[in-house]
């Protein structure tokens, strides 16, 4: 039976784990340089040596972005990082340049997707970047699932869509208001979200306020069954600068549906609106499914401040666990003693813990923890190092 | 050097004769991105081109999904037959005139495309049917100059018009206003940015935005004419009428400063050179992190997770390093001070005595005044 890769974002080391122990069958990352993520922490070459490693470990895939609009100087240092990424055996790399495309086809087998700032949005496009070695096209976010299967169909190219995450509200690649504006080169890693600001519109005497560019976030969950029917080869999840929560909960969401075909052919709606309810609990914009259907509407713009609409907040990862009496994590979001934690395994779904006490390393009472610091709290079994830890936010309560 | 321009209407034919431009523009509304000549009419006027010797190029420049692909090659497989020459922008639709005809392409680079190599390649991929590159808007002179001097296929580059900063299919401005017409404009500022505003242009195709000013480096006419540039594109679309396109063909063809300096004071708008000078949006990028959690340099341990100040600090090892009593760790906080300490004591989690930790483990010190979580830990020497 077909089922599509689960491909989640790595923004570091720890993610990458997080994103793979959760159920991601493949990470996408980026080096120190040559990624459009300038601000992400990206991996070191130690980093991508035990990123890689780890996963396929795991039997999953890691593909590194090389997405930036690369300038001749950069083209000229790349060879060498190829030649690593080829030493590693990553699996693929992600460019939007031809001319990254052919230094990396020039200096290794690796295999090369097209990524989707290159706005790749047909079959002849696919078939254009396949004679010049792409064997996979990350779709733009203006394609529909029926559109991205004729693509498949025509070019032989495998496609790769977006599920889930934020969107450009512009074509991918095809915005430069951070240039012109910010002095920022959005596709070489300085995009300043300006598509997010408050704007004043006049039009003759009228004038309005509204956030018009702004995009809802993209969520395709409940599509998954038409994604995998379409033979969609990998489903693409965004988001290198989010959180460890993100990362564990949307690997988590899409990952069990997928099991969940796999293993009975099919997918009910109870079991696609159990983990949809779960994509509301980590950070994200008013949902939208986009254009995977039709093109994207008035529906599909995000005309509001930004504000916080998720409904579980982050507040550590399990560092250690002792058997039979304590859990040690990290607090990241302060809580009490008496608090609730739901703490997200990887395969028994949520486990819920209620703190009857909360130590530090010297075994003292914390009455309320602090961020930046270490805990002990009560053992609950079946938890891992490296899950993730939730507590319901102010929305909820 | 030669001017290349739009025509918007049959009738401005001969103002684009006496100003000796010898290559038009054609775009339709249903193919290029702002065009707006009906599409029954551009056969008529590719034909009355051709009659007065002016080299009619179609434009077919939008971005396309499969299913607009579809609809839209259907509409430019006729027009093939009247135009030997269509300008493109969308790898598909290069490709799609590559395998379904025998026009000639130009192909619009504009966005990205700053490598050399990258450049050639396009020019292998289209071979001989390749009739000129538009080059990319954040050239700067240097690049522009190195690549017009490398590439053996005509170039062009913008040198006068509106310059468009974002295209998205989605309608952004009806669900603000309702329905203002098929096309029409708006004008977008924020108190959240810097920038003065832009214009927003909705029309059939999405809305795109514009700069405030116009692109217009013409003080480099001359300078652009010696580098090697074939052609400069002059878009005066959205200007009342053509009164100044005689002027701009003269700057091109014969570049002064007094010219240019008259040329500035009449033209309506504002001009400015985008990135001719030098390209530059990229010199920020290294304040975007903080170096000093950089874990790039050699020894790289791990980082601080646990500070009670005065008691210990946990630290977590995140590289494969092993920390042993008597090794000297050196410690740099967020804010970029520097310790050093060789270790005496090391503790577990629950602050029993250890010998080692290893990769994934958690361990404790003794405080060190200074030291925050987040503080980046580097061995650097070691006496075993």
């Amino acid at each position: 039976m077909f089922i599509p890769e689960l491909l989640s974002p790595a923004g570091n080391l720890d993610k990458l784990k997080v994103a793979i122990n959760y159920g991601a069958t493949a990470v996408y990352l980026g080096g120190q340089k040559f990624g459009l993520r300038s601000a992400a922490d990206n991996f070191t070459e130690m980093e991508l040596r035990e990123g890689v490693a780890f996963a396929h470990s795991r039997s999953a895939k890691v593909y590194v972005v090389l997405n930036s609009f690369l300038h001749d100087s950069e083209i000229e240092e790349l060879p060498p990082f190829v030649h690593l990424l080829e030493e590693l055996k990553v699996d693929a790399v992600i460019v939007s340049d031809l001319g990254v495309a052919l230094t990396v086809s020039e200096h290794s087998n690796i295999e090369i997707h097209l990524s989707t700032q290159s706005s790749c949005l047909n079959a002849e496009a696919a078939k254009m970047w396949k004679r010049v070695g792409i064997t996979r096209v990350v779709l733009g976010r203006e394609t529909s699932i029926e559109d991205a299967a004729k693509i498949k169909k025509l070019s032989g190219v495998e496609v790769e869509m977006f599920i889930h995450g934020a969107m450009c509200m512009s074509f991918s690649g095809n915005c430069v208001l951070s240039n012109y504006t910010a002095g920022r080169d959005a596709n070489r890693g300085g995009c300043s979200h300006t598509c997010r600001f408050l704007y004043t519109l006049e039009s003759g005497d009228e004038k309005k306020q509204a956030f018009f560019m702004s995009s809802k976030d993209l969520n395709g969950l409940m599509l998954l069954p038409q994604y995998i029917e379409a033979g969609i080869d990998s489903l693409k999840i965004e988001g290198r600068m989010k959180s460890h929560l993100y990362a564990g909960t949307t690997a988590m969401a899409y990952s069990k549906c997928l099991d969940h075909y796999r293993e009975h052919g099919d997918l009910p709606a109870s079991v696609l609106e159990e983990f949809h309810q779960e994509l509301f609990k980590v950070t994200h914009r008013e949902y939208t499914e986009a254009s995977l259907i039709s093109p994207a509407g008035a529906d599909s713009i995000y005309d509001e401040r930004e504000h916080d609409e998720r409904e579980f907040i982050a507040v550590g990862n399990i560092l250690e666990v002792t058997e039979g009496q304590s859990l040690t994590m990290d607090v990241r979001t302060a809580f009490h003693p008496g608090d609730t934690l739901e703490i997200l395994t990887f395969s028994d779904g949520v486990a819920k813990v209620k703190l009857d006490f909360v130590h530090n390393v010297m075994g003292e009472t914390e009455d309320r923890t602090r961020p930046g610091t270490v805990v002990k709290i009560p053992y609950v079994k079946g938890v891992e190092v490296g899950n993730i830890i939730r507590i319901e936010g102010p929305l909820c309560k | 050097m030669q001017v290349v321009s739009y025509i918007k209407n049959i009738n401005e034919i001969d103002r684009f004769i006496e100003c000796g431009v010898t290559e038009l523009i054609v775009a339709p509304k249903e193919l290029s991105r702002f065009g707006d000549l009906t599409y029954e009419s551009i056969i008529s006027i590719a034909e009355k081109l051709r009659a007065k010797n002016i080299r009619p190029i179609l434009e077919w420049d939008l971005l396309m999904t499969q299913s607009d692909f579809d609809k839209k090659s259907e509409l430019v497989r006729p027009l093939l037959a009247h135009f030997d020459v269509v300008r493109v922008y969308d790898v598909g639709a290069c490709g799609y005139l590559l395998s379904h005809s025998k026009a000639s392409i130009q192909l619009v680079l504009e966005i990205g495309n700053h490598n050399q190599r990258g450049i050639e390649g396009w020019i292998k991929l289209c071979g001989d049917r390749l009739d000129r590159l538009v080059l990319s808007l954040e050239l700067d002179s240097e690049m522009l100059k190195r690549y017009t001097s490398i590439v053996d296929v005509p170039v062009e580059f913008y040198g006068l018009g509106r310059m468009p900063l974002s295209y998205t299919p989605r309608k952004l401005v009806t669900p603000v206003f309702g329905h203002l017409g098929e096309s029409f404009e708006i004008i977008a500022s924020s108190e959240e940015s810097p920038h003065k505003g832009f214009p927003v242009l909705q029309n059939t195709h999405g809305t795109f935005t514009f700069y405030m000013l116009d692109h217009g480096p013409i003080d480099h006419f001359g300078e652009m004419s010696e580098m090697g540039i074939d052609f400069l594109r002059i878009d005066l679309r959205h200007l009342p009428d053509l009164t100044l396109l005689k002027d701009a063909c003269a700057l091109v063809a014969n570049f002064s400063s007094e010219l240019c300096d008259s040329f500035k004071e009449r033209y309506p708008r504002r001009l400015f050179k985008g990135f001719y000078n030098k390209n530059k949006s990229d010199s920020v990028f290294k304040k975007l992190k903080n170096e000093r959690l950089s874990r790039t340099e050699e020894g790289y341990l791990g980082e601080v997770i646990d500070v009670a100040k005065k008691r210990y600090m946990g630290l977590i090892v995140r590289s494969n390093l092993i920390v042993t009593i008597g090794v000297v760790l050196r410690f740099r906080t967020p804010e970029g001070k520097e310790k050093k300490i060789t270790i005496t004591h090391l503790f577990d989690s629950s602050y029993n005595p250890i010998d080692s930790a290893v990769q994934g483990q958690l361990f404790y010190l003794p405080h060190l005044g200074g030291i925050s979580t987040r503080t980046a830990v580097f061995v650097c020497d070691s006496t075993h």
